[in-house]
């Protein structure tokens, strides 16, 4: 497990994709407000603010569709520890990225990702590109394309490994968690 | 003959962003998978992106109304009134979910979201009408609630009235007094009718104790029978227990901002110019304003695009007003509708579309 922890943490690092990277303004669109006196409001997109705990497991259920309940144990077991909350034991929540909350959400996926079923769903190599898909909800880019590439390129690992990297390595991205 | 500026400039800001935008699917794509997290609990899925391609407009409308109603946005109602209200769980026998619950009642049935100060009800975890366990003669949405009181307990029940007046109206102490009539000073216990430039008076905020206690105070009164625990005690005076700090009656009761002993024992007092019973009528009096259904566009806005207390304060008024006058009246609309107006204003969509790090 600890080898495929350090293998998606080097892709996630490696590739250095952040939130603020991702431009949302698409090409070819004028904005409305453009030239009149009515302006938008601004959405700051430098904090890597996660989604809610129930947001980011709702959006992994969807993924993995059915598959056995004790998949997601651990992820609701150390629910507290990746952001959930419960104000009436004093847990607020808890939106901010850190490297003990990644560290810990990372291995709480192990058990999905690990699994005969999510593995059958997405098949490597062959389900690696449908699977990022589901997981960002578009069509692939380039620099998801990269990723497999990096992920096909760790050493010392066999074919259910390079899907358990690649699934920890999505599903610990800003980009899933965080928009 | 010659239109008032003002006039004008309504008119400019009105037709400005009611002209008819036309989205590329790029567009609608890239704002749909912003709030398909918090609308759905999921990205956009192939048949979606298939039907944005498609008709980028029609499918930006469609794919809202089935997301307003999905399962995962009455979770999502919950969890939006569970964060922003601070309640959940459950803690020595005190069901911290009924304000939540209620929440997900509400939109799960399409009920008036306003439902959420008014309903006669709570709702239990397993989503059953329920008694509320205050024990008050009387119930008021998630204000009757003991998860809501106890959440807010402090001195002279000043916490309780200016998170009901901040979460549900969107408002701060002192606020306009054509909208909330002062309190006559010399009706009020003596800490709270210092004037700005008088002794002490630069004690507290700034404004000193008469400008906003003179309001605060009809507000907190709604909440005198209340203890620290939210039960409600019919034998409460509003009286200072002269043995405890100020604002602390006896029994674990708070006291009232009155110095006349048959006013301060009485849950009567006045809401926004309108003198009501009890704390459920003046939650009948908020669902009805205006405020009220601003504030539900806001707080929704806030939830579902994640924004920040920065974030939220530079949301134009105007914008704010213009998606509330969509709706079916403040105490009628549901938080389908709310969210639905809100979510397909243009100038809604630009602000996600324009924010973020050009490249």
């Amino acid at each position: 497990m600890k080898r495929i922890l350090v293998a998606a943490a080097l892709i996630i690092v490696g590739l250095g994709c952040s939130v603020s990277d991702l431009h949302f303004s698409p090409e070819g669109w004028k904005p409305l407000s453009e030239g009149t006196t009515a302006q938008p409001f601004k959405i700051g997109r430098k904090s890597t603010q996660l989604m809610p705990y129930a947001v980011r497991l709702s959006k992994i259920r969807a993924l993995a569709g059915n598959v056995p309940p004790e998949l997601f144990a651990e992820l609701e077991r150390r629910r507290f520890e990746v952001g959930d909350f419960d104000y009436s034991k004093g847990v607020g929540q808890e939106l901010s990225w850190s490297e003990t909350r990644m560290t810990v959400w990372a291995m709480s996926l192990q058990p999905l990702c690990a699994s005969a079923e999510l593995k059958t769903k997405y098949p490597w190599p062959a389900g690696a590109e449908k699977f990022l898909a589901a997981a960002y909800g578009r069509t692939i880019r380039d620099e998801d394309r990269a990723v497999i590439d990096e992920v096909l390129k760790t050493p010392n690992s066999g074919r259910n490994q390079k899907f358990e990297i690649l699934c920890t390595t999505v599903l610990s991205s800003m980009e899933f968690l965080a928009l | 003959m010659r239109i008032p500026l003002i006039i004008l400039m309504t008119l400019q800001l009105t037709f400005s962003y009611a002209g008819v935008q036309s989205y590329t699917p790029e567009a609608v794509t890239n704002y749909l998978s912003y709030i398909s997290g918090m609308m759905a609990g999921r990205p956009l899925s192939p048949e979606e992106l298939a039907a944005i391609d498609n008709d980028p407009q029609g499918a930006l409308n469609s794919i809202l109304e089935t997301w307003v109603g999905g399962e995962f946005f009455n979770e999502s109602a919950r969890i939006m009134i569970q964060t922003q209200l601070t309640t959940s769980g459950g803690d020595g026998g005190v069901n911290y979910d009924f304000p939540g619950n209620l929440a997900r009642y509400i939109a799960k049935n399409k009920l008036p979201y306003s439902q959420i100060l008014t309903a006669n009800y709570c709702v239990d975890n397993n989503g059953a009408k329920t008694g509320c366990d205050t024990g008050a003669p009387f119930t008021a949405g998630v204000l009757t609630t003991k998860a809501f009181m106890i959440r807010n307990t402090g001195r002279f029940n000043l916490g309780r009235a200016g998170r009901l007046l901040k979460q549900f109206m969107c408002k701060e102490y002192p606020l306009d007094t054509k909208l909330q009539i002062p309190i006559n000073r010399e009706e009020l216990i003596p800490m709270f009718q210092v004037l700005k430039g008088e002794p002490n008076s630069d004690f507290g905020n700034g404004f000193a104790c008469y400008n906003c206690h003179s309001q605060f105070g009809a507000h907190a009164q709604f909440f005198v029978k209340f203890d620290s625990t939210g039960k409600y005690v019919s034998s409460a005076t509003g009286v200072q227990n002269p043995n405890l700090e100020a604002g602390k009656s006896f029994n674990g009761l708070f006291t009232s901002h009155f110095n006349n002993i048959r006013t301060a024992i009485s849950e009567t007092s006045q809401m926004f110019g309108k003198r009501v019973s009890n704390l459920a009528g003046a939650a009948e009096v908020m669902a009805r304003t205006p405020m009220f259904v601003e504030c539900a566009v806001k707080n929704s806005l806030k939830y579902v695009l994640r924004l920040d207390h920065s974030e939220v304060a530079t949301i134009p008024v105007p914008l704010i007003r213009e998606i509330a006058s969509q709706l079916p009246g403040a105490e009628k609309a549901t938080l389908q509708e709310i969210m639905l107006a809100a979510l397909k204003n243009p100038l809604v969509i630009e602000s996600v579309l324009t924010s973020g790090e050009p490249q």
